[in-house]
């Protein structure tokens, strides 16, 4: 029954074609302006999560310490010494403790840097030097950055107290002009040479002018010349869920050396990243809610439209009746109709809409956003969900048609011309 | 078989018109009659007729089919009664235009629930019966008027119905091919089906073994001719 209910359908839609395909416009601009919107929105947010969560590792605790101005050496002095805060490594909620120091060192004049140069290699002079505990520099893990040549620091290096320097590819390139090779080759920095053992790169952003050195050799070997300027923390829990105890832990310990304004406890991008997802959730809503809008329009264009059908098919009822329907056959007949104009209209909605995401992403990709990280894609989930809203819309408005044909009294329809 | 106890049809036009289609008629007719329904237009032969083939639920009096009251029926019984009891004939043949003929004589086997893969067989019996096995691909508006009434017989006698209710089947037809169906429909009437024929044709109605004349919605004559 149902097999031959959608063959006739098939009758009818071919015998009206122009008008059936007008009918399932509106569905169809709905369900292809739906699909598009869920689509760039997941992309876009997406694209946005992925860079803030470089900039993010959500499980660890961040602290950056400037500690108080002193007017008279014009540099900060940081109160708490930085066994203090590797003591916290002894709490229980606590797993590891990694420090970054950020020093700066008096500046160098002119003459010194340029006779430098002309001597032995590079001076290097900028304030942008950090020291960095082994552990810490696990570079993907806690920033944009990555190891192009060379390598990482090892904590050998570490407890070896060696003169080793992992520099961004800016500085490198700055050192090329001087000679072929980058690693191995030697960087001074405040009058002491370090060895370059690895290359990252991290073009365009704060880290292309860091240059990362032991934080146990800095801090033999740089002596009075060089004052911690800010030291950062990154403290992990034992448990993400323990990461509320930790910070009031940590905030504590800092609370007994420190004000409040002289160290600032980083907030986590979680909870960008939920006001991030609010905002467009906001955005799908209203534009889903003006797809939707179409899509109604367009349900209501095929009730008329089955309207129509329906006083078109009187005769057509009544001999069918005469032959034995019933009217919920009859009633089945309409429906079916109905739910197959809407769901089909959604079908090539959505159909338009891969294709248009298709060549969206082959542009993309062959273009100079390819590195963007923003691809379109359409989610099956959601699709399915359409196609079934499709279904019912198709449901709700077959049924008034419907239910007028299956009312229909067999003599009354006969005689109908 | 047929049974019609008082039977009142009345169309209310408004407060004051109504036409009274069908007046206190009473009749019987039994399995395997050939009866022919005569009379003026406008007379009640067609609602006598859809009241006997059950198309009809709002009338008055009682109807027995088979000794089933009819006119207690629910809409969806009277639909199952219709398939099972009755074949339509119509004048204007009344197939349905988007159909194939052989669509056309399927779709009462569709409401029958016949499994799909029993009809093909029923189907090409049945139009090798009324000759048009050669035009079962075509569709209605690409045959004669001879061929689609050949086709609406097939597809009323596909479901093996005990009674043949035809409307004027030759009305829109010419003399010749007239004849030819009404050829037909004795033939039917010889294997034991009950054909009721309304007719405006005296031929045709003195080929029927028994003929009513309706007038005004009343039955005035009701006569048996002998065999021939
Ligand atoms: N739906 C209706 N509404 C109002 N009056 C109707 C309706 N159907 C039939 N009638 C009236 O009932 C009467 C009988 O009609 P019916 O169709 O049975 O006549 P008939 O004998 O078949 O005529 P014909 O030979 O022209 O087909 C007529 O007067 C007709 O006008
Ligand atoms: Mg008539």
């Amino acid at each position: 029954m149902i097999y031959e209910s959608i063959k006739m359908v098939f009758k009818v839609f071919k015998t009206n074609k122009l008008r059936t395909f007008l009918t399932m416009l509106g569905i169809i601009i709905g369900i292809f302006s739906i699909t598009i919107i869920f689509a760039i929105s997941t992309a876009t947010q997406h694209s946005l999560t992925s860079q803030l969560s470089f900039l993010d590792d959500t499980s660890k605790i961040k602290v950056s310490i400037t500690g108080s101005f002193d007017e008279e050496t014009g540099t900060n002095i940081i109160n708490i010494p930085s066994s203090e805060i590797f003591a916290l490594e002894k709490d229980e909620n606590i797993k590891k403790v990694d420090e970054l120091v950020t020093y700066s060192y008096k500046e160098v004049d002119e003459m010194r840097q340029k006779e430098a140069e002309e001597s032995s290699g590079m001076w290097w002079n900028s304030y942008q030097c950090q020291a960095i505990t082994y552990s810490a520099l696990d570079m993907s893990e806690t920033s944009q950055l990555s190891l192009i040549e060379g390598r990482n620091f090892s904590q050998m290096d570490d407890i070896n107290r060696l003169p080793f320097c992992v520099i961004s590819t800016e500085i490198a390139n700055k050192m090329l002009r001087k000679s072929n090779d980058v690693i191995g080759n030697t960087l001074k920095i405040n009058n002491i040479d370090f060895e370059v053992i690895g290359v990252y790169s991290a073009k365009d952003t704060y880290y292309e002018s860091v240059v990362y050195v032991l934080n146990s050799y800095a801090k033999y070997h740089f002596g009075q010349d060089i004052i911690p300027q800010q030291k950062y923390y990154q403290i992990e829990p034992i448990s993400p869920d323990l990461k509320d105890t930790v910070t009031e832990t940590v905030n504590n310990k800092l609370l007994e050396y420190l004000n409040s304004n002289e160290f600032f406890m980083e907030q986590d991008f979680s909870s960008y990243e939920d006001q991030l997802s609010s905002v467009f959730g906001i955005i799908e809503l209203v534009f889903g809610g003006i797809a939707g809008l179409s899509i109604l329009v367009g349900g209501i264009g095929i009730m008329n439209i089955m309207l129509v059908s329906v006083n078109e098919r009187i005769k057509e009822i009544g001999i069918r009746m005469a032959l034995g329907a019933n009217s919920g056959n009859i009633k089945l007949q309409f429906l079916i109709e109905g739910i197959m104009l809407t769901i089909l209209s959604g079908v090539i909605g959505m159909l338009i809409a891969m294709g248009v995401v298709y060549g969206v992403n082959q542009f993309i990709s062959n273009s100079e956003f390819s590195e963007s990280g923003f691809v379109l894609a359409i989610n099956m989930v959601t699709t399915a969900k359409t196609i079934g809203f499709c279904g019912v819309i198709g449901i709700i408005f077959g049924i008034y048609p419907a239910n007028k044909a299956a009312k229909l009294n067999p003599v009354d329809a006969l005689r109908y011309e | 078989m047929i049974k019609l106890k008082n039977i009142q049809k009345k169309y209310v036009l408004s407060k004051q018109n109504s036409v009274i289609a069908l007046n206190n008629v009473s009749l019987e007719i039994q399995q395997g009659e050939f009866v022919a329904i005569i009379g003026k237009s406008g007379s009640g032969k067609t609602t006598l007729l859809n009241t006997i083939a059950c198309l009809d639920k709002q009338i008055k009096g009682e109807y027995f089919l088979d000794n089933i009251l009819i006119n207690k029926k629910k809409q969806k019984q009277l639909a199952k009664i219709r398939n099972k009891y009755f074949g339509f004939v119509f004048q204007n043949f009344n197939l349905l235009q988007k159909l194939t003929a052989y669509e056309n004589i399927e779709v009462p086997l569709i409401y029958k629930k016949v499994p799909r893969r029993n009809r093909k067989k029923l189907i090409e019996e049945y139009a090798e019966k009324v000759g048009i096995k050669e035009r079962l691909s075509h569709k209605p508006n690409e045959l004669s008027g001879g061929q689609q009434q050949r086709i609406a017989i097939a597809r009323a006698l596909v479901t093996n119905p005990q009674i043949i209710i035809a409307d004027e089947p030759t009305g829109a037809l010419d003399e010749a091919t007239g004849i030819q169906i009404m050829n037909i429909l004795k033939e039917l009437n010889k294997e034991g089906k009950t054909v009721i024929v309304v007719t405006h044709d005296i031929d045709i109605a003195n080929q029927a073994r028994r003929k009513i004349t309706v007038s005004d919605g009343k039955i005035i004559s009701d006569v048996k001719v002998g065999e021939r």
